[in-house]
């Protein structure tokens, strides 16, 4: 088995499809997967032990585990794996149970890639297939193809029946193991024939009551020897038997001699009575012999005289049938007269006819007139109706029209005034917004009246404020100036100067008055003075703008009141105004369709009219043509009868006319034809009548002569009369009969004389004996020879059955004796090759042993290289295990101590490279048995670590070496040495969210 | 100009689990650099294989590192070093820029314009061409050439190159690491390429070195000359595997004169503990040899179990490091497992287990009673 290509999908770490292919190798056949832990490399071994087994390759995680965790919902578990096994390419695809999904399998034969076939597509169909195909079930290849991680010691380590079922299953040893079953079997089924035969032989000693075979031949023997005197008895018996039914037989046949001869006297005597009798009968013959010729004669004048009275009565007949024609013959001729004689009517029916069929074609004509007359009349019916109809419509059409028009006239004038009524309004409508306007300005005037007021009165108290003002900066200056005095005062100094005077004496110098203002406060002072004044200035513009506003607003006022003398209340005329517009703009609108209906009406009127006009023209045509047609109807008729007018009339009266004439031409056929036929039918019977009567004659002479005849021979033959001569009759079979009577009667009698003859020689020195002495002494003697017989039949009996039983004991123990051989030998085979021998090995365990030996050989050599000379593997041979489970043990023998050891004793590392070295072993010897199993494949997972770096050399060595081989080798291992002794490489890479797979090559 | 070529040190390397580096030192320091000091070469070749593996020990590398300082910075010899199959040359060339301005250069990566380091001697210039081992991959690539597929192709076209670029008054020295045909290996060489498949592919032509005047291989552990006489291999620093046992391990002395005419002298070395095989049976052994640490394959002539041989050798010698019993018939079971039952018939191998177990030969009844049952047992299954 070899892979190909490998697809995963949802399967462990893959998320994405991976596609392996195994293909891009090329003849590199060692290949590394390479990749951190937990990205994914046992994966793709699990995944090929899965799509070809269904299981995983360390057989710990189950399908079902191995949907990936990473996957959602939708991407689907799926391992496709195709694969090469020798020379042919399969596919398989599988998915295991997930979810809602079950488990499933698909298994392809590729022949070429564009289709196919499919093999099984059932998971059980699937796995049975593969496991054929394959060769080895997934416990097998778990343990020779692929090694897996931590496990690669099990097929070292297995205990022996397990490792004895692998090798079964490789080397295929089962045939084995059925010739040791089929030994067993054979070597039991002769047991078990032996017992039988044993049986039987005791059955028959108990049958024929012996204790052996000696017994039994002793028996026979004596019987032998009593047999022999008992048919000497026998035959003296039988003897004597003989002799007494001798004489009983003679004596019983003398006594019927005797009663022979009685017998036949007897019987002639009868015969005697009777010959009288015979007598008699044989005159009747004679008479009957004479009596026959005669009877022919009779016979033919029998029939003349019947010839006789038949052609009397034909006779007669004629003479009737001929009466009979002669008055039927009257009768035609008369009828015919009659016949001839209605010709006038004849003639006449047919004028008739004549005329009638020429009325044919007038009344036809008439008919139609008829019905054109009818037709015109419905047209003209309905054209004045139409002509009335119209006319009404007219009238009515009319009345409206002029309605319309007044309507119209009215309606025109009311819109005429729109015009006018629109300008009413406008004006109405201008001067009711004067109305308004006057009214507002009114308001404004009053609200500007008051402001005046107000701002009057403002303005007044801003004068106050201001005086006031005015007096407190007055005060506060003169304060102020007061106070600069005396600040001056202050810095008077007696002496100096006064900087206003410049007086140099200081008499009276300012007192300081407490409160002096300070420049701000007249600042202040002065301020609010300006402000008042400003006020009071902006106040006076303001009064003065109210002021100007209020002129304005009275002229205004003034003008429109003028204008507005006296219009009372516009809005109501303006309401009014506007009521009227809309009448007369609605007045408009009706005026438009008023002016449409009027055209209409006024289409339809001419219209109407022009229809009233082609009806009556058309009125005028249908009666013109009317009174033609009646004229021509009337011209017709009178040709016509009245009662021939129709055309169903005339027709009728053609027919009977017809009919008629027919008649009467058919009844004078018929008289003729009557006539004719009743007046040869008279003709013809004279004729015969003239004929039978001379037959007539012709018969009665005949008749005559022959009576003459019969009575003359009558005479001739001796019969006195008739009667006498029928008495005589007799027909030619009873003749027979008779004669044959009484010849046998006759002889019969000469048989019976000549028996009483001949009984009475026989008997005639005879004389009758009892019979009864002989019988008795017949019967005792044969008695005697019975029961002496019977004896010796019995004894005869019980000898062959003896004689049966020595034989068949003799069949048996032949039996037994060839069947103890037999298993002498067989039992003894069995027994060996089933384990019963020195060694307790069976055959086929015999037989996997020297497998076993071949593998050890090759993976010893393998061993020895990687570790360096030391160890050698080796099969124990110890016996010490009974009952036949020995010899497939393994143990390894270490050059070092020369001593072998359990296979367990081994390191890790060690114990690694034994096992790689078994499995390579294995793979060899398998390839090289016919039959066998393509092994090409091996996958080691991991168990380099535990290889110091020589060890990793020489294993790797081994490996490569492989390769010459043809294998594929793929080893799993994240040593990084490895990574580069080995070039072609699939690097597995997890990334964060699953892995990848790569080859670098 | 007088240099020495050297090879395949396998520093750090691992025999029967035993660290060489010890031996290798004693070599390296009491023999080797003795010798360039006595001889005082204008330069040191390297031809590859320096290490033993790509991350070797720590030991190895120390050893390494005061091997080199003292031949080149003591000895002011400098030294020129490719990579082998063996090293990672990445890792080896790691600051080989820096390193070849104090004369030691070390080309560990393939250079598709030539490296070369110029010599001068009182005659002219001497160049010398590393070719550090590569896999024909990478030449493919770096010269996108189709026809590159193994190690032939890919040595013959670097080869072109360095002879286009090559003065022609100058003289040449090539070193490379490969596996020429006709070469003589041994179990202790790696094949080149892991994906080769036994012998062919993976062979180079020695006619490609012709027109150099010295050609200085690395990789074949036998000192030996191939196809022309200026083509070498100087052979492994020490025995490095049981088939080496009789090697004469050795470097070349090689004095080229100024027309390039070389002449060559082997020096051997002689390491401390040597590499042998002793035959002979166990008790002769154990009596007549004398004690010795050599390392040591022994093959026991005994016939039959021993107790304990291992033990008993490693009293006298304790570097033994590998036992053959070329006698042992695995026959001590009772089974001979040439059965070959491919090609025996059924009956025929029950007669074989029979007398086996039986130690009795199958009488011809009981063969006609076995046949029968086989008999049977076909016809039942078709």
């Amino acid at each position: 088995m070899k892979p190909l290509k490998l697809i995963i999908e949802g399967f462990g770490p893959y998320v994405n499809k991976q596609v392996i292919d195994f293909t891009v190798l090329g003849n590199r056949t060692l290949f590394l997967i390479h990749g951190n832990t937990g990205s994914g490399k046992s994966t793709i071994l699990d995944a090929i032990c899965f799509a070809l087994y269904g299981e995983t390759s360390g057989n710990e995680r189950t399908g079902t585990q191995m949907r990936s965790n990473f996957v959602d919902s939708s991407v689907p578990t799926e391992v496709t794996l195709e694969f090469s096994v020798g020379t042919e390419s399969y596919r398989i695809t599988r998915n295991p149970a997930y979810g809602k999904k079950l488990v499933g399998a698909a298994l392809w034969k590729i022949t070429d890639f564009i289709n196919p076939e499919l093999i099984a597509n059932k998971k059980t169909l699937a796995d049975e297939k593969m496991i054929t195909l394959l060769g080895f079930n997934a416990e097998t290849f778990r343990q020779v193809v692929v090694l897996p991680q931590g496990k690669f010691r099990e097929l070292l380590m297995a205990p022996v029946k397990e490792r004895q079922k692998i090798l079964e299953v490789l080397f295929k040893t089962e045939e084995y193991r059925v010739i040791e079953e089929a030994l067993k079997d054979a070597a039991k089924d002769i047991k078990v024939k032996a017992e039988h035969e044993l049986i039987k032989k005791r059955e028959i000693l108990n049958e024929s009551d012996c204790s052996s075979f000696d017994d039994l031949c002793f028996k026979y023997y004596e019987y032998g020897k009593c047999i022999a005197k008992y048919e000497v008895i026998v035959k003296e018996s039988q003897e004597k038997s003989e002799s007494a039914r001798n004489l009983l037989e003679r004596v019983r046949r003398d006594n019927e001699k005797l009663k022979e001869q009685e017998n036949a006297e007897e019987a002639l005597k009868s015969f005697q009575h009777r010959e009288d009798e015979f007598k008699q009968k044989q005159v009747k013959l004679i008479n009957a012999r004479k009596a026959l010729p005669l009877s022919e004669v009779e016979h033919s004048l029998n029939e003349r005289i019947k010839e006789f009275e038949k052609a009397v009565k034909d006779h007669e007949r004629s003479v009737s049938e001929l009466e009979e024609a002669g008055v039927m013959k009257k009768t035609a001729e008369e009828s015919l007269n009659t016949e001839l004689a209605g010709e006038g009517e004849r003639v006449t029916a047919q004028e008739t006819l004549s005329s009638l069929t020429g009325f044919k074609e007038k009344v036809k004509d008439i008919e139609i007139t008829k019905k054109e007359i009818i037709l015109y009349e419905t047209t003209r019916k309905k054209l004045s109706e139409k002509i009335v109809n119209t006319k009404v419509r007219y009238e009515y059409l009319k009345n409206e029209l002029t309605q319309y028009q007044s309507e119209l006239v009215n309606v025109s004038a009311i819109a005429s005034q729109k015009e006018l009524l629109e300008r009413e309004l406008a004006t109405l409508q201008q001067k009711h917004q004067q109305s308004i306007q006057l009214d507002k300005l009114k308001k404004e005037f009053l609200i500007a009246q008051n402001e005046l007021v107000k701002s009057q009165q403002h303005y007044e108290n801003l004068q106050l404020n201001l005086k006031q003002a005015k007096e407190k900066l007055d005060s506060l200056n003169a304060l102020w100036i007061e106070g600069q005095a005396a600040i001056l005062a202050k810095s008077l100094t007696a002496g100096k100067p006064c900087p206003v005077c410049g007086a140099t004496e200081h008499p009276a110098p300012a007192a300081k008055t407490d409160n002096i203002p300070t420049e701000m406060d007249i600042k202040i002072g002065g301020v609010a003075v300006d402000q008042f004044e400003l006020n009071i200035s902006f106040t006076r513009k303001e009064k003065s703008d109210i002021e100007s506003t209020l002129a304005v607003l009275r002229s205004k006022i003034e003008s429109l009141e003028i204008s507005l003398v006296a219009e009372g209340d516009t809005a109501v005329a303006v309401t009014l105004a506007q009521g009227k517009l809309k009448a007369a703009k609605d007045a408009e609108i009706r005026l438009e369709t008023i002016r449409k209906t009027l055209n209409v009406l006024e289409k339809q009127s001419t219209d109407l009219q022009k229809e009233i006009e082609s009806n009556e023209t058309e009125l005028k045509t249908v009666i013109e043509n009317e009174s033609k047609a009646r004229s021509k109807a009337e011209v017709i008729e009178k040709d016509v009868s009245e009662e021939f007018r129709t055309e169903n009339a005339l027709l009728k009266a053609i027919e009977q006319v017809q009919a008629i004439v027919l008649k009467l031409k058919e009844n004078l056929e018929k008289a003729r034809a009557n006539e004719s036929s009743a007046s040869s039918n008279f003709a013809a019977k004279t004729e015969s009548l003239k004929n039978i009567k001379k037959h007539l004659q012709l018969s009665s002479e005949q008749k005559e002569t022959l009576q003459l005849q019969f009575l003359t021979k009558l005479k001739e033959a001796g019969f006195d009369d008739v009667a006498e001569f029928q008495k005589a009759k007799m027909i030619t079979s009873g003749i027979e009969t008779l004669e044959r009577e009484i010849s046998d009667f006759f002889t019969s009698m000469q048989t019976a004389k000549d028996r009483v003859g001949r009984a009475k020689d026989v008997a005639r020195e005879l004389s009758l004996s009892d019979i009864k002495v002989f019988e008795d002494a017949y019967e005792a003697s044969r008695g005697e020879y019975e029961k002496h017989l019977k004896i010796y039949f019995d004894l005869k009996n019980t000898h062959t059955n003896i004689g049966n039983y020595i034989a068949k004991l003799e069949k048996t123990e032949k039996e037994i004796s060839s069947l103890e051989k037999t298993y002498s030998n067989l039992g003894y085979i069995s027994d060996v090759a089933n384990g019963k021998n020195a060694y307790n090995i069976t055959f086929q365990r015999f037989v996997l042993a020297s497998v076993l030996d071949d593998c050890l050989l090759v993976a010893s050599k393998r061993l020895q290289v990687m570790s360096r000379g030391r160890y050698t593997l080796e099969r124990m041979v110890s016996a010490k295990t009974g009952r036949a489970a020995g010899g497939l043990d393994l143990e390894v023998y270490d050059s070092y101590t020369g001593i072998s050891r359990q296979v367990s004793t081994l390191s890790g590392g060690e114990s690694f490279l034994a096992s790689l070295s078994m499995a390579l072993g294995l793979s060899d010897v398998v390839q090289s048995y016919s039959g066998g199993i393509h092994l090409e494949t091996i996958f080691v997972d991991e168990g380099f670590g535990n290889l110091d770096p020589e060890s990793l050399d020489l294993a790797l060595k081994a490996l490569v070496d492989l390769q010459a081989a043809g294998k594929l080798v793929g080893i799993i291992s994240h040593i990084p040495e490895l990574k580069e002794r080995i070039d072609a490489r699939l690097e597995v890479t997890f990334n964060g969210k699953g892995s990848s797979t790569r080859f670098i090559v | 100009m007088r240099f020495i070529h050297t090879s395949d040190w396998h520093l750090g390397r691992f025999f029967f689990g035993l660290h060489l580096t010890a031996d290798q030192e004693y070599l390296l320091k009491e023999q080797f650099i003795p010798l360039i000091k006595d001889t005082k070469p204008n330069v040191l070749l390297i031809s590859g294989d320096l290490y033993d593996r790509a991350v070797p020990p720590l030991e190895a590398i120390a050893l390494l590192d005061e091997v080199l300082y003292k031949i080149i910075a003591e000895l002011k010899v400098p030294v020129v070093i490719i990579s082998g199959n063996h090293d990672s040359g990445e890792r080896l060339a790691f600051a080989s820029r820096f390193l070849s301005e104090q004369k030691l250069f070390v080309f560990g990566q393939f250079n598709p314009d030539v490296d070369s380091v110029t010599i001068s001697d009182s005659y002219g210039t001497i160049n010398i061409y590393p070719l550090p081992y590569t896999e024909p991959v990478t030449i493919r690539e770096a010269f996108s050439d189709k026809n590159i597929t193994d190690h032939n192709t890919a040595v013959s076209e670097v080869l072109n190159i360095i002879k286009l670029k090559h003065t022609a008054t100058n003289r040449a020295i090539v070193m490379a690491h490969v596996f020429t045909i006709g070469g003589e290996t041994c179990e202790s060489e790696r094949p080149l390429s892991s994906s080769s498949s036994a012998g062919g592919i993976d062979t180079v032509n020695t006619s490609l070195f012709n027109g150099f005047n010295y050609t200085a291989l690395g990789h074949l552990h036998r000192a030996q000359t191939v196809g022309n006489n200026t083509v070498r291999y100087s052979g492994s620093l020490m025995k490095y595997s049981f088939s080496e046992a009789n090697h004469v391990k050795s470097v070349e002395l090689v004095d080229m004169d100024k027309d390039g005419n070389c002449t060559s002298e082997r020096i051997p070395l002689t390491p401390k503990r040597d590499l042998r095989q002793i035959t002979g049976f166990l008790k002769g052994i154990l009596n007549n040899e004398n004690r010795s640490d050599d390392y040591l394959e022994v093959t026991l002539l005994d016939e039959g179990a021993l107790l304990n041989p291992m033990e008993k050798l490693r009293e006298k010698y304790p570097n033994v490091l590998k036992i053959e019993r070329p006698m042992l018939i695995k026959t001590d079971t009772k089974f001979s497992n040439s059965l070959a039952h491919k090609n025996v018939t059924k009956s025929e191998l029950f007669s074989c287990f029979f007398k086996e177990v039986e130690n009795k030969d199958l009488s011809d009844e009981q063969k006609t009673v076995f046949n029968e049952i086989l008999n049977n047992i076909n016809k039942y299954n078709q």
